[in-house]
């Protein structure tokens, strides 16, 4: 035990008090004076979700953004050549939580959103949503170990623009094998998403889907659905079916993108996921589409 | 109510106000008692009866006891163990998922109910308590210090597993001046630092080795990830340690320490003097002493290890990988055994003792994380999995990328209290030691991982 007086024991407390207050304020007052402290990625999904809008509104407000699920996530910013487009796809999450997410933001809204439409099962995420009410700066406080690993490892906030050396060797590369865990993945959800259960909840989304589609175009917002291309089998499920139904009885035909790969040969990870060669063959298809429908979309130069 | 929620800081402030109030005095134990009631009620208030059962249950086996102990200290202890073994090991056998599991109702609800928070900690205190009152004799102590001893909240769902010989003649009346505000604060910051900071911000990375993630990681990020996993298991199991002497200092109590720096143990044995001290003393002296320790020979001795360790091993759940996690390190501890005293006499010689203490440190540390998969997958066959693609490269698309100069960041607190010696830099140290605190206390909030409960919760 200690033998100090009382004075040393105040002092011990007074000094220890002052070097948290510090630490602290230091750490309140950085992401309000410097802009755009840099991250690393998260590693676990609820994380992901978060970094990728705190990184939404800490940049400046894309042209066109794409809202969905970790399937849509597979479209990364950099396959897109001239689009100004980011991808705030949650993976794990729902499409319909992203849109909640801009529709409530004071500012920051796209001119255009994509909507991926194959998962509409999972409903909303209240909690993420609420932590973006009104967004502004959502990031509350500098987190320096994160910020100081991340300045180390030079992440750039945002992915420049694909090289085409590196985009024409990604499309003539091979598709790497599927890992036997994730084979075994793929053939177990499609007897799940043959399950009825599913139906009346993905008419519930799709029914949030349609009030939220009308409120983001009632603030000006033009809103684009699509599909994720998925393998056959996954596609055949009545998961898929039933979300078509809905999507086709709720939404004109205008409201969907019709994505054209080509005659390209399509690879998925674990049946639903895009490998790279993939995710950059669809993204060409949705910016040939978009740039078509939405003239003035081209992406400002990156510095 | 978790140690690390908001709830739990109102409510242990609201109990230290109370308790040093000078007209509460006479209540103290009153107060404990209570708080502690409402300490475990806030989680599982249909098994508060259970506790009840459990207390009272061993209270009136310990009268029973003292009066004649060869019938009723046996009994008091099957008691103490059916319950555990009933609320443990029930969902072995039956699915709880079940519409109906038994014709009686009674029954029905019985198998039904969950497991208690903390039940394989106060069970052992019940015995403890049983034991060591009824070799003492004497009079019994009251039902409410029996209280305070086995449900005083900050020991009551993860330990320290106390010795009531070391804790009852504690309760007597308390006074905050007697309060060691600055030992109980390094603890509890210490504790906090170690959980939110350390075995949070590593359970990040660690997330990974969960099947079926771990297909995705390269073979060098399974060890690290397996090496990580050691720091964070000793983190959050110190934090939770840490942070209940730290709360026992508050209301006058001194609880035993649970951890001295385990990792750098040189042999399995002095792993166990090291890791979970308070359940390895339990063992020792309620389990191994009593099947005759190593006085009956070296082949009685190695049973005997055996015996203890996999008891020690099922005593954290109720699944076949803790009960080898138990066996091997009987194993450790019984095929070190003969080779002990030779290695130890080769240590003497100065020339090679820092290189052979190095070799012998790592080696335990090796084999210490390694059993560690156990804990991380309990399905045997994910376990397996793990450790084959530590050796064998496999297959994987988009591998998981390992940010290691944050990892190290984040072990490097265990790593210094590890290696850097007590005595090193004292003077400085202590002139630092109250801003090092504060930056604890700051990182431990700024820089606190994604919130997990803490692992030892779950035994």
């Amino acid at each position: 035990m200690l033998q100090m007086t009382a004075e040393q024991r105040t002092s011990w407390f007074v000094k220890a008090g002052a070097v948290f207050v510090l630490i602290f304020a230091v750490c309140w007052a950085v992401p309000r004076i410097i802009d755009a402290i840099p991250d690393l990625p998260p590693q676990t999904t609820d994380l992901v979700q978060q970094s990728v809008f705190d990184g939404y509104f800490m940049r400046q407000t894309p042209a066109v953004a794409i809202v969905g699920s970790s399937l849509a996530m597979r479209l990364r910013e950099e396959y897109f050549s001239d689009i100004n487009i980011e991808n705030v796809a949650l993976p794990g999450g729902s499409p319909l939580t992203g849109l909640e997410i801009i529709e409530r933001a004071t500012k920051r809204k796209p001119r255009v959103i994509v909507v991926e439409t194959n998962i509409l099962s999972r409903g909303v995420d209240d909690a993420l949503v609420k932590r973006y009410e009104g967004a502004g700066r959502p990031i509350d406080h500098l987190r320096p170990l994160r910020a100081l690993a991340a300045y180390f490892l030079s992440k750039p906030l945002r992915p420049s623009k694909m090289e085409e050396s590196a985009r024409a060797a990604l499309l003539r590369s091979k598709p790497a094998p599927v890992a036997p865990a994730l084979q075994k993945i793929a053939l177990e959800t499609v007897p799940e998403f043959n399950k009825p259960t599913y139906d009346s909840v993905i008419r519930r989304d799709a029914a949030t889907l349609k009030v939220l589609v009308d409120k983001l175009r009632a603030h000006g917002v033009e809103v684009h659905l699509f599909e994720m291309p998925v393998s056959p089998q996954h596609g055949a499920t009545r998961y898929y079916e039933t979300m078509r139904s809905e999507i086709n009885r709720l939404f004109s035909r205008d409201d969907v993108l019709r994505l054209d790969y080509g005659p390209a040969n399509l690879h998925w990870n674990d049946g639903s996921h895009l490998d790279e060669r993939s995710a950059l063959i669809v993204s060409g298809a949705l910016e040939r589409v978009l740039t078509t429908i939405v003239p003035g979309v081209t992406k400002p130069n990156r510095s | 109510m978790s140690f690390i929620s908001w709830q739990f800081a109102v409510f242990a402030a609201a109990v230290f106000a109370v308790y040093y109030l000078p007209i509460a005095r006479r209540w103290q134990v009153h107060i404990l008692v209570v708080s502690s009631l409402v300490f475990y009620g806030s989680d599982q208030l249909d098994l508060l009866a259970l506790l009840a059962v459990a207390v009272v249950g061993t209270y009136a086996f310990l009268i029973l006891a003292l009066a004649d102990q060869r019938v009723w200290l046996p009994l008091g202890i099957v008691f103490n163990l059916a319950l555990l073994a009933f609320f443990k090991y029930k969902f072995l056998f039956i699915d709880a998922t079940a519409p109906t599991l038994s014709d009686i109702a009674a029954i029905d609800f019985l198998l039904r109910l969950p497991l208690p928070i903390g039940i394989s900690f106060f069970v052992f205190h019940n015995i403890s308590l049983l034991v060591d009152l009824t070799k003492r004799g004497g009079p019994a102590p009251t039902l409410r210090e029996v209280c305070l001893y086995i449900i005083f909240f900050p020991q009551l769902v993860s330990g320290p597993i106390t010795r009531a010989e070391n804790f009852i003649p504690q309760i007597k009346p308390k006074f905050i001046g007697n309060v060691d505000f600055i030992e109980s604060a390094k603890w509890i910051v210490s504790g906090y630092f170690f959980k939110l900071f350390v075995a949070n911000n590593l359970n990040e990375i660690t997330t990974n080795m969960d099947y079926p993630l771990f297909e995705k990681l390269s073979i060098t990020n399974r060890w690290i990830c397996l090496f990580l996993y050691s720091f964070q298991i000793y983190a959050d199991f110190f934090g939770y340690s840490a942070v209940a002497v730290g709360l026992g200092l508050l209301f006058g109590y001194r609880l035993p320490v649970n951890f001295n720096v385990p990792y750098v143990a040189s042999s399995f044995s002095d792993f166990w003097t090291r890791w979970h001290i308070s359940l390895s003393t339990w063992l020792r002296t309620y389990l191994y002493i009593p099947l005759g320790g190593n006085r009956l020979g070296t082949a009685r001795t190695y049973v005997n290890l055996m015996v203890v360790m996999g008891l020690g091993g099922l005593w954290h759940g109720a699944a076949i990988s803790y009960l080898v996690w138990g066996l091997l390190h009987g194993l450790f501890l019984v095929a070190e055994r003969p080779v002990l005293s030779v290695v130890d006499a080769a240590s003497k010689n100065p020339t090679i003792e820092p290189l052979l203490r190095a070799t012998r440190v790592g080696v335990v540390f090796f084999c210490v994380s390694m059993a560690w998969v156990l804990f991380k997958l309990p399905n045997f066959e994910h376990a397996v999995s793990y450790v084959s693609g530590m050796f064998i490269k496999p297959e994987i698309t988009d591998p998981y990328k390992l940010y290691r100069g944050l990892a190290l960041l984040y072990a490097l607190p265990v790593i210094i209290q590890h290696l850097v010696p007590p005595y090193w830099l004292e003077r400085p140290r202590t002139v630092l030691e109250p801003y090092l605190y504060g930056m604890m206390a700051a990182l431990m909030l700024i820089e606190a991982g994604p919130n997990t409960s803490f692992i030892y919760f779950q035994f």
